[in-house]
């Protein structure tokens, strides 16, 4: 009976033990692991990470921020301090510093100073290598109450934060008064954190389409879709610089024959339409196909139609989209699928206007055209023409299609 | 006996989710009133633990109706949800997240597009309860709202039928119907600098002078009229709406112009017309290349073993030039008529200037690269394939034609580079042979087009 109250008292201590290490997720932790630093503490595994410094004397300096003070963690309640730092060697540097200890700053935060000046959001951010693993941001919350967060993005310039459409996660909360973690757990600050983002993104929005207009592309097409002959001639290096050329663009095809299509929005559905993502239909000779009804309609339309539920944030669709692509054999579906129903009212020599829409869509209604465009397609004569490309025994658009329907 | 009694508890039960799931929010809603919510969040177990501070929730409405809830997140933070359809809301919305009220609570979840719940808190009415796991709240907020949404044909329609009534509405007051209209005109956007194949499209609108003075015009010049008011009929372009671009075929362009034509739907005789004579000066590239030889199964449809594969010959053809007069300026035109001997089909049909450059490629294909050594057993690298020839052009000019401004280029394949050899056993590849050059043969005679 003793040897087991022995054990089970030594076992207890362990239990104790152990879990003090466990919960020792501290603060200063989070914020090193976001920078990189946590791998010394990780393998002093047993070891305490210790109380850290007192900072009590920070709650006594003032700066024009206001965040300079003391900190605790919600998850790590050790001590941290924080100092803004407006002036340095006779420039103004606007950081953040972080102290985990006495003396010299853990890390120093640049401050995104557009944020403040133009919208009174007090953020800072560091680098500390060039990985996604390598950032760390701080945002105030509410006064005396930063969130720190972590991105999903590499970096492009060591003078700037991760983009605003990039991923923010909260990992930790610091507020210089405990009292403060009844209001501000770590789903609450990322709600405010999104909130806060939100307007900063519209305010970029606004930004973004400013510059937009200055490319022809997107000054003339907003609200419509451009074609071309390939998906080349639609695309461009770099985000929200449509460089395409116009000229590149076509009014006519022949039917059977590769046309690549690009929509451009008057503004990102994620701000026209929260919540909702696209659908493109085509129309041509009185007959409709919408991507998102033949989705539901048979697993093999499921399977071979995805959802488009990227780049409900941009001003136009980063990849363009393709009816037919005859160099790499790839195929909307729901066109193919409109040509199957329309194929007994095609007729060689004519021409045909093929109208497409994007949609805004959600719970399995169109709620609002995005962009349209009309393209004509001319069912031409020759021996290698339209009646080759849709009708061929064996390769024919529409063959391969019927065929697969009928397995 | 007990047996029956779980059954029926079962069948009641089933009975009453089937109900739950044919209520809209409207219904439910009807139990519940603003004031403070208990919320219960999940943890990193993914269980669900009651958060210390109630969150303020107020349900406004508009008679029976539901409109919108507001929701005061840990207390400081507004968030307004809003009916997803008014009359037979299925969910609340808020950017991407979404409340559905059931039973004695709220489900507060994030929502995709393949009908999926992941919930985030549950919020539960003062007096309420709740006690459940995260995998059935998903589960059940996600058959409600799916049967739900089935359940929305009706109030659906109504959106739908009072969308399609404004836009009815506002299409009736910028549209011609019914409007006393004197006379419509096309307006081109921007004048065109080139009128040619592959030239930048031309942007026009319509712009209708009503008979009280006042001028209507279409989107594209800063007005209302909708499009549909108007039927196309262009020549010598594509058909298409606001723009239009010259056909790639001249066959297609006979008298050397534009024309857009545009008739009133609702005054049938109200027509506009606008004539654009063509520049016919954009320079032209026509590529009919031999393939790179690691296409050569995809080109010819045939098997291939190996690498090494030959590039493809460049095609042979035949050009045909005869000069013309421009049909509206009398200034000179090349007709051009482009014939591929190797497919035996008519490439292209073009109308250009003296002076603007039309390139001709029928380059033989590039060989492939031939592949390394892999192993000590297959040491040796592959030889790189050959070369395709250039193709034979023939440009047969007729003796109308002065100045022609074209290059061809019909150079044989470069060979394919040898692959290396795996060690000092092995040999590498050779690089393969390049083809030869094409023949450009240029003839004078009396040609006749198709054209």
């Amino acid at each position: 009976m003793k040897k087991q109250t022995v054990l089970t008292a030594i076992l207890s201590l362990f239990l104790i033990v152990g879990i003090s290490n466990t919960a020792e997720a501290q603060f200063g932790k989070k914020a090193k692991q976001a920078l990189g630093l946590g791998k010394k503490a990780k393998n002093k595994k047993g070891k305490k990470g210790g109380k850290g410094g007192n900072f009590s004397s920070f709650n006594e300096e003032t700066d024009e921020m206001g965040v300079t003070g003391e900190y605790f963690g919600l998850k790590d309640p050790k001590a941290v301090g924080f100092r803004f730092v407006k002036e340095a060697e006779g420039k103004i540097v606007n950081e953040l510093h972080y102290f985990e200890k006495n003396g010299e700053p853990t890390m120093k935060l640049t401050m995104k100073e557009s944020y403040y000046t133009k919208h009174q959001v007090k953020m800072f951010f560091n680098w500390r290598s060039a990985s996604s693993s390598g950032y760390v941001e701080m945002m105030e919350v509410a006064p005396g109450v930063f969130a720190i967060i972590t991105g999903d993005r590499s970096l492009n310039s060591y003078e700037d934060p991760i983009p605003l459409d990039a991923t923010r996660t909260v990992v930790e909360v610091g507020a210089k008064n405990k009292a403060d973690f009844d209001t501000w757990d770590i789903d609450t600050a990322q709600a405010k954190v999104d909130m806060l983002l939100a307007t900063l993104k519209s305010a970029n929005a606004d930004k973004v389409k400013k510059k937009l207009m200055r490319f022809d592309v997107y000054k003339s097409y907003k609200g419509k879709i451009a074609f071309a002959k390939g998906t080349n001639y639609l695309r461009n290096q770099k985000a929200n610089q449509p460089t395409e050329k116009v000229a590149n663009f076509i009014t006519k095809r022949e039917l059977g024959e590769t046309v690549a299509f690009k929509p451009y929005f008057e503004e990102p559905l994620a701000s026209s339409h929260p919540g909702a993502w696209f659908n493109i239909t085509y129309e041509m000779l009185g007959e409709t196909t919408d991507r998102e009804k033949l989705r539901k309609s048979s697993t093999k339309f499921s399977k071979n139609i995805p959802q488009i539920d990227k780049d409900q944030d941009k001003f136009y669709f980063w990849y363009p989209k393709v009816t037919i692509n005859t160099s790499n054999n790839v195929a909307d579906y729901a066109f193919l699928e409109l040509l199957r129903r329309t194929q007994d009212k095609l007729q060689a020599g004519n021409t045909y206007d093929l109208k497409v829409t994007v949609w805004a869509h959600k719970d399995g209604e169109n709620i609002d055209p995005v962009a349209t465009g009309t393209i004509q397609l001319e069912y031409t004569t020759d021996e290698n023409g339209t009646e080759k490309r849709l009708f061929d025994p064996i390769k024919g658009w529409i063959t391969v299609l019927e065929d697969y329907l009928d397995e | 006996m007990n047996y029956i009694k779980h059954i029926s508890t079962l069948a009641l039960l089933l009975v009453f989710m089937s109900s739950i799931g044919q209520e809209s929010q409207n219904t439910i809603l009807s139990k519940f009133e603003s004031g403070k919510y208990s919320i219960y969040k999940l943890n990193a177990k993914k269980k669900f633990e009651k958060v210390k501070k109630a969150w303020p929730v107020e349900i406004n409405k508009t008679g029976d109706q539901v409109t919108s809830v507001l929701i005061k997140r840990a207390g400081i933070l507004d968030e307004l949800f809003e009916a997803d359809v008014p009359g037979y809301p299925a969910y609340f919305a808020f950017k991407n997240f979404r409340i559905s009220f059931i039973n004695d609570y709220a489900v507060y979840y994030e929502w995709n597009g393949k009908q999926e719940a992941t919930t985030k808190y549950i919020l539960v009415k003062p007096g309420g309860s709740f006690s459940g796991n995260l995998e059935t709240i998903n589960k059940n907020v996600a058959n409600y709202a799916t049967a739900t949404f089935k359940n929305q044909t009706n109030a659906r329609a109504n959106v739908k039928e009072q969308k399609a009534e404004l836009a009815e509405a506002e299409r009736k007051v910028n549209s011609l119907q019914g409007k006393a209209v004197s006379k419509i005109e096309i307006q081109l956007v921007s004048n065109p600098k080139k009128v040619a194949h592959f030239s930048d499209a031309i942007q026009y609108g319509v712009v209708a002078t009503l008979k009280d003075g006042s001028v209507l015009k279409t989107p594209n010049l800063g007005g209302k009229i909708p499009w549909e008011d108007f039927t196309l009929s262009h020549e010598g372009s594509s058909n298409t709406i606001d723009e239009v671009r010259m056909e790639e075929d001249a066959s297609k362009v006979p008298n050397d112009q534009i024309v857009l034509k545009v008739s009133s739907k609702y005054h049938p005789s109200l027509r506009a017309s606008k004539n654009i004579a063509t520049t016919n000066d954009v320079s032209i590239r026509v590529s009919q290349n031999g393939f790179y030889g690691a296409d050569r199964a995809k080109a010819t449809n045939r098997a291939t073993f190996g690498a090494s594969q030959r590039g493809g010959d460049g095609d042979q053809l035949l050009i045909k030039v005869k000069t013309v007069k421009h049909k509206q300026t009398g200034a000179p035109l090349n007709k051009i008529e482009i014939y591929n001997e190797t497919d035996r089909k008519l490439v292209a049909q073009y109308k250009l200037t003296p002076a603007t450059e039309l390139t001709i490629n029928s380059n033989g294909g590039n060989g492939q690269w031939g592949s390394d050594g892999t192993s000590s057993s297959f040491p040796n690298g592959d030889n790189g394939g050959n070369g395709g020839n250039g193709g034979n052009v023939t440009i047969i000019k007729d003796p109308s034609v002065g100045t022609l401004n074209i290059t061809v280029n019909n150079k044989g394949g470069k060979g394919g580079k040898g692959g290396k050899r795996h060690n000092i056993n092995g040999t590498s590849g050779s690089l393969g042979a390049t083809g030869s050059n094409g023949n450009t043969n240029n003839q004078t005679k009396s040609v006749s087009l198709k054209f």
